[in-house]
């Protein structure tokens, strides 16, 4: 980021002259960053709370965001990568980051896929590639054993396991994308001619193909080379376990269904987790300290990933989305326990093939129970003024506890909430 | 590139600041991108800014085809398609007279492609707004946001056809129209031929990777619009075409859709923010241009539907809330304009007027939609009513002596239930349905029942709701609650909603009780929970019996037999 925000100054043509500028970049990237400190605690927080629950307005509001900070960046000289990087760093904090991270993700991709074609168009044919093509080659073999070995000494410091240290290495030899934005930058700014664009080029190329191999075989070459790696073991090393979810339960969509299923749960799994699109639900549940949340739509990976659903022994689901529901029987494990919602009944026998060990018909549920009532209603009136009288003090006590009555956007969908986009 | 940056910063910070007020009040986007262009207008002019734009139109059309749906298609054919046609056999030709007398008056070059460009804004209304819009009635399956959504989709391929056509240099030259045509055709058959493997194909050569798959489906989209380049047609047909050829519901393709569906609204923002950058302060004539076009919007087209509506046997509230929410100009007239304005064959003040009458006419759609129910109660129920009384006679089935009985509103899955249940207990009832579409299963099936809106007295009248012992009301929708719990009778009145928090509203309103699924569905289930928590075993057992029952729901034939709820 420093030499990003460096490359972008005018002259950098002596050392006093890269000192101040150096020191410049610093004074402004602090005053963005503190900026961008002070927003995300005050600012963002009360902005994106109240309009989280719109996808649509969430997403380019982030955008505008990032573009401020852009705009800001620009305006005091500074490269506009730095601006976007502390817009990101202060929309991280908000508990709307994984499912904002989910929306903005394909766009990044989008862009790196016309910025890499727009790198390989600037390096003049196969000649600029190739230019340095022995110094490339050399400089991708120490700069992966280099790495290598510069990471697993750090790591290894830290008192990680040998194979976490290994792992943790062997994934990081390739050169950084990062890289290419310096040298495409570098390029504009006329630092470096298109052969040096090509030389990193090449080695991005060959570090990007080779790291590919080496990641998917990783516990592979591990094995093979253990032995060898024996010395550094040491008894005290211990990986520190980061807290993940496991053997819990999850509930999608926070709704009078899984509301009432979330103490029935709590008592059997220690961890109970709920996922849910809404920020006034998730707010319900923070409240109710008993919980955990994570915000999100349930369709997106990252929300999934969250949640850990893969570890998950029971999942409740009062999403009537058959395509979300498939994806949740998809990912779960064989064991775990799996209630679902539909609304039809093919779709309930598609879902009980794949996998689901229980289907919640809700409307077939609620006209059985209608039917009761009619038929007591004829039949027996004290006992349908009994059943009535306890589902409408439920109905009373849920309106206490939402009080959303207000919300504008009652139409809008709340994967999972039990509504239907 | 600093430029664009910049440009770009303007863009989305202004649309950001106005959506955070549009999201206040709940309106669509839309009108608030084009309000952020006019202002940004004034500050950015960038030629870059268009071509970004033309992804944006790249990416709206291929979400279209990407979710076009054939059994949708088949609901057009079944509910929308003679009110469709009606609308543009009628209005197109009124609309593309009007442009053409604009047209020669105004001397612009051309008339008659700018009098289509005229006819076509006038004509087509909007998708996403009027999705948007009536999100919650469709979601509850009320007859009009079915019809309303069966409409648009109609002239959103028209607006494709009309699209195809304009991007021929000469249309009054038909040899260049028909080879356009040709071409348009060649696509989408390119596109249904790579539909059934399409999606395959690229999960197996993307090795199922969610990002490959999505850059794939990219890849496609631009080759189809490069080609559609290369034969000289609108880039809207390409990205059409790749929409259908990669189409695919599976549960696997959901994480490239939500791809496709981030990207196309980053790209969106961009081309309705870029559209009012386009507009000049309108002069005269353009003022002029777009109070006519509003007039055409507002009041031609809903009066045309509205009265073809009531033909079909809609009743009048249907018809009325259906074509009330067809008013607003549609976003691919928008793409018409920008495109022709690329083309440089639009005349600028038509251009203005346009995008000017669009602006207003989304925003009145969201505004009118807060007051619709009023304005049928003064305006249109006072005309039509008489009307309205002799269809519910004709169309009923009611013996003059009921009383004591049991009016049941909605015949869908669970007020077949409910009538099944009553036969069985002996009592009497009459159902009350709006949909002409089961008339027929009404008159065969129900002893007494009445085809009309249970908003409208006469309908009330007609089903002896004063004499009646209790109501109960299968339809979630707040409207047709709040207005049932508003007669004055006698009878107990069960109503519906969807959550607590109406439900308790509607109880203070007098309903007897509210049926609210998940409340009732929930005293089931926690036990059902519960039993399988204590001892997993139970859940074949729960499992058999539920598929039993759903056997026996379905031999009883309350499956989908009209999928309603």
């Amino acid at each position: 980021m420093v030499v990003l925000a460096l490359f972008s100054a005018d002259s950098l043509d002596n050392a006093s002259e890269i000192a101040t500028t150096l020191a410049v970049i610093f004074v402004m990237m602090g005053f963005i960053g503190l900026f961008s400190i002070l927003s995300s605690r005050y600012l963002l927080p009360r902005l994106f709370r109240r309009i989280a629950d719109n996808k649509d307005v969430f997403l380019i509001v982030a955008i505008g965001w990032a573009f401020l900070f852009i705009a800001i960046a620009e305006g005091f000289d500074l490269s506009v990568e730095v601006g976007a990087f502390l817009a990101g760093i202060s929309l991280a904090q908000l508990p709307y980051s994984k499912e904002l991270e989910d929306r903005i993700t394909p766009i990044t991709d989008f862009f790196i896929l016309v910025f890499f074609a727009s790198i390989g168009l600037q390096i003049e044919g196969l000649g600029s590639l190739l230019a340095f093509w022995q110094e490339a080659a050399v400089a991708s073999v120490v700069l992966m054993v280099g790495n290598f070995w510069i990471m697993f000494y750090l790591i290894d410091r830290e008192g990680f396991s040998v194979e976490t240290s290994f792992i943790g290495s062997i994934n990081m030899v390739q050169v950084s994308e990062f890289s290419l934005v310096v040298g495409a930058l570098a390029l504009a700014q006329g630092y470096i001619g298109p052969d040096v664009l090509g030389y990193l080029t090449l080695m991005a190329l060959l570090t990007m193909t080779l790291s590919t191999y080496i990641i998917a075989y990783n516990h592979a070459i591990y094995e093979r080379v253990s032995p060898w790696f024996s010395r550094f073991e040491d008894g005290k090393k211990a990986d520190r376990e980061i807290k993940e979810y496991n053997n819990h339960a999850v509930a999608i969509g926070y709704d009078e269904i899984t509301e009432r299923a979330l103490p029935v749960l709590k008592d059997a799994y220690d961890d109970v987790v709920v996922i849910d699109r809404k920020t006034d639900h998730i707010e319900q549940v923070k409240d109710e300290k008993q919980y955990e949340y994570v915000f999100g739509d349930f369709r997106h990976k990252e929300v999934r990933k969250a949640a850990n659903l893969s570890k998950a022994s029971f999942v409740l689901s009062s999403s009537v989305q058959t395509e979300v529901n498939e994806i949740l029987l998809a990912e779960t494990n064989d064991e775990a326990v799996v209630f679902v919602e539909a609304e039809r009944i093919a779709d309930a026998r598609r879902l009980y093939d794949s996998g689901a060990a229980y289907v919640i018909l809700s409307t077939y549920l609620t006209a059985a129970t209608l039917c009761e009532y009619l038929e007591q209603y004829f039949t027996d009136p004290s006992a349908f003024e009994a059943a009535t009288q306890a589902d409408i003090e439920r109905i009373r006590q849920r309106q206490v506890a939402t009080n959303d009555s207000s919300s504008l956007f009652e139409s809008t969908p709340s994967t999972g909430g039990g509504a239907d986009d | 590139m600093t430029e664009v940056v910049l440009a770009l910063s303007v863009v989305f910070i202004t649309a950001s600041v106005l959506l955070v007020i549009a999201n206040q009040f709940g309106f669509s986007p839309i009108p608030f991108y084009i309000i952020a262009g006019l202002i940004t207008g004034v500050f950015v002019d960038q030629p870059e800014l268009v071509e970004l734009a033309q992804w944006g139109i790249a990416f709206l059309v291929f979400v279209f085809g990407l979710r076009l749906d054939v059994s949708d298609l088949q609901s057009v054919l079944r509910d929308g398609e003679v009110v469709a046609i009606t609308q543009v056999a009628v209005v197109g030709p009124i609309a593309v007279i009007v442009g053409y007398l604009f047209a020669i008056s105004f001397g612009f070059d051309e008339p008659i492609r700018n009098a289509i460009y005229f006819g076509a804004a006038a004509t087509l209304s909007s998708t996403i707004v009027g999705a948007g819009v009536f999100k919650a009635e469709l979601r509850n399956n009320l007859v009009h946001g079915r019809l309303a959504s069966s409409i648009h989709l109609f002239d959103d391929l028209i607006a494709i056809a009309v699209v195809l056509v304009l991007s021929a240099e000469v249309i009054t030259d038909p040899t260049v129209v028909t080879s356009k045509l040709g071409f348009g055709v060649l696509f989408l058959i390119a596109g249904l031929f790579i539909y059934r493997h399409g999606f395959e194909l690229l999960v197996r050569a993307a090795d199922g990777t969610d990002e490959l798959v999505l850059m794939g489906s990219i890849s496609i989209l631009i080759a189809f619009m490069a080609a559609a380049e290369i034969a000289g047609i609108s880039i809207v047909i390409g990205a059409f075409a790749a929409g259908i050829a990669i189409r695919n519901d599976r549960a696997e393709s959901l994480s490239m859709r939500n791809g496709i569906e981030s990207i196309k609204d980053f790209f969106v923002a961009i081309f309705f923010v870029t559209i009012g950058a386009l507009v000049q302060l309108p002069d005269l004539e353009g003022l002029l241009i777009a109070s006519v076009l509003i007039g055409l919007v507002l009041l031609v087209n809903p009066l045309i539907q509205l009265v073809t509506f009531l033909y079909e046997g809609y009743d009048s509230r249907t018809a009325f809330l259906a074509s009330s929410s067809l008013n607003q100009i549609s976003e691919f007239s928008l793409i018409i304009a920008i495109q022709a304005l690329l083309l440089g064959t639009i005349a600028d003040a038509l251009f203005d007027a346009i995008i000017l009458a669009a602006v207003t006419t989304m925003l009145l759609t969201v505004v009118g939609r807060r007051y619709e129910d009023q304005i049928y109660d003064r305006v249109v129920a006072p005309l039509v009513g008489g009307r309205q009384s002799r269809f519910v006679d004709t169309h009923s089935q009611v013996d003059e002596r009921l009383s004591g009985h049991v009016v049941v509103i909605g015949y869908g899955r669970q007020g077949r239930q409910l009538v099944e249940r009553l036969t069985e207990l002996g009592e009497p009832y009459v159902v009350v349905d709006n949909d002409p579409a089961l008339w027929e299963e009404l008159d065969a099936e129900c002893r007494n029942y009445v085809l009309g809106d249970a908003q409208n007295d006469y309908t009330r009248e007609k089903a002896r709701l004063n004499e009646a012992r209790l109501l109960v009301s299968t339809v979630d929708h707040q409207p047709v609650s709040r207005s049932l719990l508003a007669v004055e009778t006698d009878a107990d009145m069960i109503v519906r909603a969807s959550s607590s928090s109406e439900a308790a509203d509607l109880l203070d309103s007098g309903a007897t009780f509210v049926s609210v699924p998940s409340v009732l569905a929930a005293d089931g289930l926690v036990d059902t929970v519960r039993e399988v928590i204590e001892d997993d075993r139970e859940l074949s057992r729960i499992k058999t019996e539920q598929l039993t029952t759903l056997r026996e729901l379905e031999r009883r034939g309350l499956a989908t037999r009209f999928e309603r709820s």
